[in-house]
């Protein structure tokens, strides 16, 4: 609404992109779980776990409406006093969840969006693998890859 | 706003309505003021806004108030709240006089006081009331007044001059000019507010840009807008007035991250102070007033702006009929503050921001409460949640700063800090301090005891658990329960932690989080250790240490604690998932078919999934014993290529996320047949073996932690092995099984006993079994396919020891008949060969051959072994005549027939196991078929012997002989044979032919004996000889040097023989004149009968010549006997003319001739056989008493007489027919043009 001007120097808890990255198959259980404080693992473990109670509260109302024009972006699910959870489901009812930091302000919805992307394009890199049995953990460098690139410190 | 405590007022008050002044008469317009009111806002307006914005329906109100000077907004004043938007001056002059003494002056003075101040609203009402008029009948013309108002005063702005006719009365006019006049005023109203407020907007806007001034205020700036929400408010315009205050909180808020992103602001610094009240939000008044002071003083803190700010919106929003968004900018706003006093690095006491929060949380909860029913809307039952939730957790840290969760009570430091948080929650405020459910005070009251911290924590928890519960978000349901169990933990009350951290598990199982499983169940066991609870403390512990994503330190603490429950010595089974894993079981041998009392291996394959070795006391396996049928059925268990069986993982934990189906599923076929084994197939199928993991419902089972408990099965049969070193990883645990009872064996369970610690597993799936199968020995004599008599044939014997293990020397006895002869010597080779297709040498085998009586000694042979050896023997072809049964063709052909002869050996055997001999039946067929004929030529005599080789090989005969049984005969018999050896191949004759020179007493005993061995070049088809063997000589190789053994073959038989007695001579002549014989002409046949004998033997024998005589002329006195002729031609080549059989008497005188001279027709031309003459001899009547066995005895012969004189036959070889087979040319007949040529 306003143009406040921003600039300067900024701080380095700003920079850090998401700091959760989870990718949950159709049945709920997680394929990969990835977050940077590595310490914090079950604390995030729990918040994307509850965070599908949303996905799948957002998943029924979408689907009484609209049945085959769903968009895939669920946007944020649920904020939380230091987090905000963002969710994206997949045709095939795979769920991505992305958890960022709450004291990171200066993230637009659109680059939500394009890391949503980006990770679905690199998941389903992962699917085309002949080597990869579907419902394993993902074990893959190229994935890991991406994941870090989303959740590095600019 | 000239004052602070006037605006104060003003803005309690909240029933504001746009200011109108009133000037002029002021009794006339007291006395229309009511109406007016009434009416204003009785119509809508459209309100077209500048900017764009949409244009809006609008109920105007207005708040008429007398005329002052100060009322004026003096210059530079940003007031809103108090301008006048419209300045009315009220008239009812009626006379141009009174107009031109003092209403225009009065207007006139007005109007200078308006434009001093700039301000151009303004509207002058003339009233005209009929009834003054009337009474003043006045001559000037009515409109003159307004006329000259609008001349004097409405430059070109004719519409600020409006006429209200007779506005007290009812009437047409009078409402008409009410509503000209109300819609002028409305119209002039809502200019004014669009000028007037588009002139503030300007302004605000310009303040707004100096912004990045340094000494700007954002106080100041806040105030002023906040005065265009309250314009907006006032004029019911809520969504404008919420615009106003969600600009100052973007503008605020962007401040503050810019502040906190390291862009300071000098007056966001003012909001850095140590923040001293945390009261938490307060929603009951409009405007908190109390607050909105310190934010225009300056002096508020961040949470107090935020509070105020807050309290605005909520007010707007509930104004606007939206309460849910209460909600959900609350969650956004408590979220946000917190975030903002990080970023703004606040000072704040500990526990501080959860008091605010808390409160806040539960202010914002009753205040929609009151608005309405939130178990009715499902859509803020959402935010509700979250604010419910949110609340219990900062509670639960409050509980945590204070010292209020553990069950000692709080420290003093904790008590220290309970003060001061409870110093910063101190409210003057006395209307919210009255307010029973005030969230301030329920806090205060939590935070003073332990037990009222423990009754709202609770009653909080439950609330937010089941408004999740309710909007269907079980998960985080889950999530509150596990704190709550964390509490009571905490407060040492495992028992209803217990309840909430096994729901919290099922879900995490259910879909296959591991972390949260294994972080859980840490607690739970935790939880269980405390309710001592041994059995389920045990599983956990057991799950846990298996649990790899744990640290291994941990996992064996775990591990210590589940072997260490032996020191209290009670017995705990528990299952033997997850710690260890039966993947695979071998049996040895793999067939999984042992015999009794042999040793049978079970390899089980061991998975440890524990942490570190642990040495097992036993491991046992329960077995079931099922008796089975004597038919052994083939098990169908289909394992690796190694024999390895795998076992289906039974169990529970592993299968997470398990009603996802696997990717490929194992199915396998089913066919069920009736209760016979060879009824057809009732059913088949595919099967799924697993199918119950599938199938089975999911909710029913009342253990989250384990779907089903593993039963200790029945151990009546075990197989076991003590001490076993479990390493962590695979295992292979060998079960050696001595098998003591027969029949079919399934694997049940698995049961791991470490000390008083019992580890049991499921019913192992798919069904491991064995079969353990008792034998007795067993003896075949495996004859060849066809046994011949009179060549030497192996038997091959066949032993299988079964469960009976043969000592050294114990042998069989076998009594053989006399005429079977054993060719063997005293050593021969033996083959053993057992199931295991081991390679086991061959053995030799001893024998004792006393007379009649065999006996084979075997060395020592283990049980389940079969033994093969061969026994070569040679059974006598039989030298007596075949039994009778044996004669059916001799009636037949003529002479007899050694026919198909089987000469049965019955072979006793003794056993050492039985004391039943076994009796063994060998058929040997005899190889040839015999048959012999005497010939006659004239005098002389032969006999010709046929032997046919029926089996299939070839024999070479030599030596044939014929000999009479009795001695001292003068009759000799001549071999006409030549000397060389005969081969008769499969399925000829040989002929043999000797001359019997003498007279032989008829019928006399013959024996005809031919030496015979079989031919060289039919040994590769002889079944099993044995080569190498120590019966050399045995073999009957052509090529052997040593003499080949011959045997002889004997046909005893009854040789008949007859003296020729006639001797029949036929010849076809001529007829007279031809040379020879013609077709179609009557030939003479001559047929000259001689008798050769003297006498008939057999009427000699009888004693009673023949006494026919007579009839034959020239031989009255000789003794005659008589002979039938019958010239036959079988052969239609003949026609006979005449008499073609007759009677001859023929004297009993050797070479006594009879002539006959018969007459025949040559049928056909070409060689023509003779026409038979049949000889028979004729009985007369005094004959006819004898008997004459032969004659009756001999088929096919008519008898020409039924009467009294009957034919009887010749015996073969009483006749001889001197001209058989004898031709006699015959020509066509010379002048038929057809000409039938028969060719013989």
């Amino acid at each position: 609404m306003f143009n406040v001007a921003t600039g300067g120097r900024r701080r380095r808890a700003f920079c850090t992109m998401a700091v959760c990255v989870a990718v949950i198959t159709k049945e709920n259980y997680p394929l990969y779980i990835s977050n940077v404080p590595a310490a914090n693992e079950l604390k995030f473990h729990y918040t994307v776990h509850t965070s599908l109670d949303v996905v799948e509260e957002k998943l029924s109302a979408v689907g009484k409406t609209t049945s085959d024009l769903r968009e895939l972006y669920l946007g944020l699910l649920y904020p939380t006093e230091d987090y905000k959870v963002y969710g994206y489901v997949a045709n095939t009812k795979v769920k991505f969840v992305i958890v960022i930091d709450s004291s990171n302000t200066s993230f637009r919805d659109n680059e939500i969006r394009s890391m949503f992307r980006k990770l679905h394009t690199a998941y389903t890199d992962v699917m085309c693998n002949p080597f990869y049995t579907p419902g394993d953990p993902i074990q893959s460098k190229t994935f890991d890859d991406v994941i870090s690139s989303m959740m590095q410190v600019c | 706003m000239s004052t602070g405590a006037e605006e104060r007022q003003l803005v309690y008050t909240m029933e504001n309505k746009p200011i109108v002044t009133c000037a002029g008469d002021s009794s006339l317009f007291s006395s229309l003021q009511p109406t007016l009111v009434q009416q204003l806002p009785k119509e809508s307006v459209e309100w077209r806004r500048s900017y764009g914005r949409p244009p809006k329906m609008i109920n105007l109100e207005a708040n008429f108030i007398s005329f002052k000077e100060e009322l004026l907004p003096k210059e530079g004043s940003k007031a809103l709240l108090t301008f006048p938007f419209l300045h009315i001056f009220w008239t009812d002059c009626y006379d141009s006089e009174m107009y031109k003494t003092s209403t225009k002056e009065e207007i006139s003075r007005w109007q200078n006081a308006l434009r001093g101040r700039g301000s151009s609203d303004w509207l002058i009402v003339l009233v005209e009331v009929e009834s003054r008029r009337k009474s003043k009948p006045i001559v000037l013309p009515r409109m003159a007044i307004v006329d000259k108002i609008r001349n004097d005063f409405c430059n070109k702005q004719n519409d600020r001059v409006v006429v209200l006719n007779d506005p007290l009365r009812e009437s047409a006019r009078a409402q008409e000019s009410w509503q000209a006049f109300l819609s002028r005023l409305r119209l002039l109203l809502l200019a004014s507010f669009t000028r007037n407020l588009g002139h503030f907007e300007d302004d605000m806007r310009a303040l707004r840009e100096r912004r990045t001034n340094p000494n700007w205020s954002f106080a100041h700036y806040f105030m002023v807008q906040e005065e265009l929400a309250f314009v907006f408010e006032m004029l019911k315009q809520y969504e404008d007035a919420l615009v106003q205050y969600d600009e100052l909180d973007a503008l605020f808020t962007q401040y503050i991250v810019n502040h906190g992103a390291g862009d300071p602001t000098e007056w966001v610094s003012s909001f850095c102070h140590p923040v001293c009240h945390w009261t938490g939000l307060a929603l009951w008044r409009p405007i908190d007033m109390v607050r909105r002071e310190l934010v225009q003083n300056g002096c508020a803190s961040l949470l107090d702006l935020r509070s105020y700010l807050f309290s605005r919106q909520c007010t707007l929003l509930l104004f606007l009929q939206r309460p849910w968004e209460v909600a959900q900018r609350a969650l956004e706003l408590l979220h946000n503050s917190v975030q903002e006093l990080h970023l703004l690095e606040i000072p704040l006491p500990l526990g501080a921001v959860d008091c605010w929060v808390y409160i806040s949380c539960l202010e914002v909860l009753q205040r929609i409460e009151s608005f309405c029913d939130t178990n009715q809307n499902d859509m803020f039952a959402v935010y509700a949640a979250g604010l419910r939730a949110y609340a219990r957790e900062k509670l639960h840290g409050l509980g945590n700063l204070c010292g209020l969760m553990s069950c000692k009570g709080p420290t003093s430091e904790e008590l220290n800090r309970t003060v001061d948080l409870l110093a910063g929650l101190s409210n003057n405020d006395t209307e919210m301090v009255n307010n029973l459910n005030n969230p301030s005070k329920r806090l205060r009251e939590a935070l003073s005891s332990t037990e009222a911290f423990e009754k709202h924590y609770l009653e909080l928890s439950e609330v937010a658990m089941g408004t999740y519960k309710h909007i269907g978000r079980l998960r985080s349901a889950r999530l509150i329960g596990k704190e709550l169990a964390d509490f009571h933990m905490r407060k040492c009350e495992p028992r209803k932690a217990e309840g909430y951290l096994l729901d919290a598990l099922k879900t995490y199982r259910a879909e296959g989080w591991s972390l949260l499983v294994s972080h859980t169940r840490r607690q739970l066991a935790a939880c269980q250790s405390q309710l001592g609870n041994v059995q389920t403390y045990l599983d956990t512990c057991s799950l846990l240490a298996s649990d790899s994503s744990l640290e291994v330190s941990e996992r064996q603490e775990y591990c210590k604690q589940l072997l260490g429950s032996s020191s209290d010595g009670e017995p705990v089974s528990l299952a033997l998932e997850p710690a260890l894993h039966l993947d695979a079981i071998r049996f040895c041998p793999a067939s999984a078919r042992v015999a009794l009392h042999a040793t049978l291996g079970v390899q089980l394959q061991l998975t440890s999934r524990l942490p570190g070795p642990i040495t097992a006391d036993s491991i046992t396996l329960a077995l079931h014993l099922e008796p089975t049928n004597s038919k052994n059925e083939e098990l169908s268990m289909d394992g690796d290529p190694d024999g390895w069986l795998r076992l289906t993982e039974a169990s529970g934990d592993r299968a997470l996320g398990d009603r996802q189906l696997p990717i490929l599923l194992d199915f396998c076929e089913v066919h069920e047949r009736g209760a016979q084994p060879d009824s057809p197939l009732t059913t088949s199928g595919v099967t799924y073996r697993n199918a119950h993991l599938f199938l089975r419902r999911q909710d029913s089972s009342s253990s989250p932690g384990r779907t089903r408990e593993p039963v200790l099965e029945d151990t009546t049969r075990t197989s076991a092995v003590c001490n076993v070193l479990l390493r962590p990883g695979n295992n292979t645990v060998s079960l050696p099984t001595l098998v003591r009872e027969p029949g079919l064996f399934t694997l049940r369970q698995l049961c791991l006993q470490i000390g008083p610690l019992q580890l049991l597993s499921l019913r192992l799936q798919p069904v491991p079994q064995y079969t353990v199968y008792s034998q007795e020995p067993q003896l075949d004599v495996i004859s060849g396919d066809d046994l011949l008599a009179g060549v030497p044939q192996e038997l091959q014997v066949q032993l299988l020891t079964g469960h009976r293990a043969l000592q050294e020397g114990e042998g069989l006895h076998l009594s053989l008949p006399e005429s079977l002869l054993l060719l063997d010597s005293v050593k021969i080779p033996a083959h053993v060969e057992s199931d295991s297709n081991d390679d086991i040498p061959d053995i030799e085998l001893s024998l004792e051959l006393s007379p009649r009586l065999l006996r084979v000694r075997f060395p020592a042979i283990s049980g389940y072994r079969s033994v093969r050896f061969s026994l070569h023997v040679l059974c006598q072809p039989p030298t007596a005549t075949p039994p009778a049964d044996d004669l059916d063709y001799h009636s037949i052909q003529d002479g007899i027939e050694l026919k198909g002869l089987v000469v049965e050996h019955r072979v006793s055997i003794d056993s050492p196991w039985s004391i039943y001999s076994t009796l063994v039946t060998l058929a040997f067929h005899v190889p040839f078929r015999v048959q012999h004929t005497v010939l006659t030529a004239g005098h002389r005599k032969f006999v010709q012997v046929c032997v046919r080789n029926t089996c299939s090989l070839h024999f070479i005969l030599s030596r044939p002989s014929l000999g009479f049984s009795m001695e001292g005969e003068d009759t000799t018999l001549e071999s006409l044979n030549p000397a060389t050896t005969t081969c008769v191949c499969a399925g000829k004759n040989a002929w043999f032919l000797w001359e019997i020179n003498g007279q032989v007493p008829s019928p006399v005993p013959c024996c005809f004996t031919v030496a015979f061995q079989l031919g060289s070049t039919t040994e590769q088809k002889r079944p099993g000889t044995a080569k190498g063997g120590p019966n050399e000589q045995m073999s009957d190789d052509g090529e052997e040097e040593k003499p080949p053994r011959h045997c002889l073959f004997n046909y005893d038989f009854m040789l008949v023989q007859l003296a020729t007695l006639y001797s029949v001579q036929a010849a076809v002549m001529p007829p007279l004149g031809q040379e020879m014989c013609q077709m179609g002409l009557l030939c003479s046949l001559e047929v000259s009968i001689t008798r050769l004998c003297k006498d008939d033997p057999r009427q000699e024998g009888s004693g009673s010549p023949t006494s026919d005589c007579g009839e034959i002329p020239g031989g009255a006195t000789v003794q005659c006997s008589q002979l039938l002729y019958k010239v036959v031609d079988n052969s239609s080549n003949w026609a006979v003319c005449g008499r073609s059989s007759g009677l001859v008497a023929m004297p009993l005188t050797e070479r006594a001739t009879h002539k006959l001279h018969l007459e025949v027709l040559p049928l056909f031309a070409g060689y023509l056989p003779l026409p038979d003459v049949h000889l028979s001899k004729y009985l007369s009547e005094s004959e006819t008493d004898e008997p004459c066995g032969e004659s009756g005895r001999t088929p096919g012969v008519e008898s020409f007489s039924t009467t009294t004189p009957r034919l009887s036959q010749f015996d073969p070889g009483e006749v001889y027919n001197v001209s058989r087979a004898t031709q006699v040319l015959v020509l066509p007949s010379p002048d038929t043009s057809l000409v039938d040529i028969t060719v013989p």
